[in-house]
């Protein structure tokens, strides 16, 4: 067969030729028939004129749908993005499937149950008066996190109770005082006075007894000299030998 | 949602169901109109009577073909209807070549030639001259293929056709408006 003296009745393989203008060959049919084509003019001559065709349909088709759509001036996609919220579970609810729609509202229930939750945790942390704030809702978590809560019994540090004993010394030797003033007992103040100006120890100028002095310049000064709290002590032990002032087993138990 | 459970839907008696089918399809179903008759009113209207149509014959719809191509079906009936009434009033120059035949649509479209703005659509119109002048049976099968873009196969089943019988009213409908077109194009280049 001569196929270059093919016309288009001559050749039978017209309907290969559709298949392969509109793209439904297989790959195999595809390559058969560009193998056809090599040698069949028919073929090609009419492969050629009814491309030419679609062209023309295509600007046909693309007319239509360029009227179309500037009569319907809203796109799928413009309408789409119009479309609420509320509308769009709206339409879910309507259009799913029984099934669908069940599970939907199983989900939202699920969802505002855990929100529900969330914020009854929350609220509860409030009315505890904690500064941390979560919604989470594992109590072990909240216990051992640390919060700002007022304690309920105070913890002293070592430096705390050392200026407490002293605060409370100082305390117990103004009241030894006004108590022997009052007895006319030795005057301690006379005597410590002398003691101040004869051994220029800040310490024992800090156990000068100035009643006046306040209580927080007193811890603040033990607190950085606790040795020169010791020497006080031992100090007013000595005067009390010496010059028949109490000793500070005393005074301790005066404060206690 | 595909188009076939919507129709369920409907058919089980919701009307909103129908109108997310017409939001998807008035556009195509206008373009295809649109093709075969050339006018933008007319091309609405056949869409709503496609609609309408499809909506009280909703209950005939068994599923055995696709949505799209139920309603295509119904658009190009209508068309062809109103190709019909037209052709009586001689009131379409579309129908008015349908009836004079072949030989008078280069001299038809030609007579028009000056008022054409572009040559893309002068192009739209003389394709959609000569489709309308091809066999209902060719005419259809190229609606089917070029605006609805389905393949070959689809087309068989939704015609209930043999694939081959399919091709072959395709390619006869191909060789038809390559004639028609090469000839309008010659008669415009020697006049």
């Amino acid at each position: 067969m001569n196929h270059s003296m093919n016309t288009p009745r001559d050749c039978e393989r017209s309907e290969d030729l559709l298949a392969y203008l509109y793209r439904e060959a297989t790959a195999s049919e595809r390559k058969s028939f560009e193998q056809h084509l090599t040698q069949c003019s028919a073929c090609r001559e009419e492969h050629v004129a009814f491309g030419g065709v679609r062209e023309a349909f295509a600007g046909w088709r693309d007319e239509s749908f360029r009227e179309a759509a500037s009569f319907y001036p809203f796109t799928e996609k413009q309408r789409i993005e119009k479309r609420s919220a509320l509308v769009a579970v709206r339409e879910f609810f309507r259009l799913a499937p029984v099934w669908l729609q069940a599970s939907g509202a199983i989900a939202a229930l699920v969802v505002c149950a855990l929100a529900a939750s969330a914020l009854v945790n929350a609220d509860a942390r409030r009315e505890q008066n904690r500064i941390a704030f979560s919604t989470s809702s594992r109590e072990p978590q909240r216990d051992a996190a640390p919060t700002v809560d007022a304690p309920s019994q105070k913890h002293y540090t070592q430096q705390e109770v050392d200026e407490l004993i002293a605060d409370r010394v100082q305390r117990g030797i103004e009241t030894y005082r006004e108590q022997a003033a009052r007895g006319s007992a030795t005057t301690i103040v006379a005597k410590d006075a002398d003691r101040k100006s004869s051994a220029p120890d800040s310490a024992a100028s800090s156990v000068s007894t100035d009643a006046k002095e306040n209580g927080a310049r007193r811890r603040s000064r033990t607190t950085t000299t606790p040795v020169g709290a010791r020497e006080r002590q031992t100090t007013v032990a000595r005067r009390s030998n010496d010059d028949g002032v109490p000793r500070l087993s005393d005074l301790l138990d005066v404060v206690n | 949602m595909t188009d076939e459970q919507i129709v369920a839907r409907a058919q089980a008696g919701d009307r909103e169901a129908f109108g997310e089918i017409v939001r998807r399809w008035q556009r195509r179903i206008f373009a295809l109109a649109y093709g075969m008759l050339g006018s933008a009113e007319e091309a609405n209207d056949v869409a709503q009577e496609t609609f309408f149509s499809a909506y009280r014959n909703l209950q005939s719809f068994r599923g055995e073909a696709k949505v799209s191509s139920w309603l295509h079906r119904i658009a190009v009936n209508q068309c062809i209807t109103r190709q019909r009434r037209q052709k009586v009033r001689r009131e379409s120059p579309l129908d008015a070549e349908t009836v004079l035949g072949e030989t008078q649509i280069a001299s038809v479209t030609h007579a028009e030639s000056p008022a054409r703005h572009a040559e893309g659509r002068a192009c739209a119109k003389d394709v959609r001259q000569a489709v309308g002048s091809l066999p209902p049976e060719l005419r259809q099968i190229v609606l089917m293929k070029e605006f609805e873009e389905m393949t070959f196969q689809e087309i068989a089943d939704a015609l209930e056709l043999p694939l081959s019988t399919v091709k072959t009213r395709l390619y006869t409908a191909l060789k038809q408006l390559r004639m028609k077109l090469e000839k309008h194009a010659a008669t415009e280049t020697v006049e």
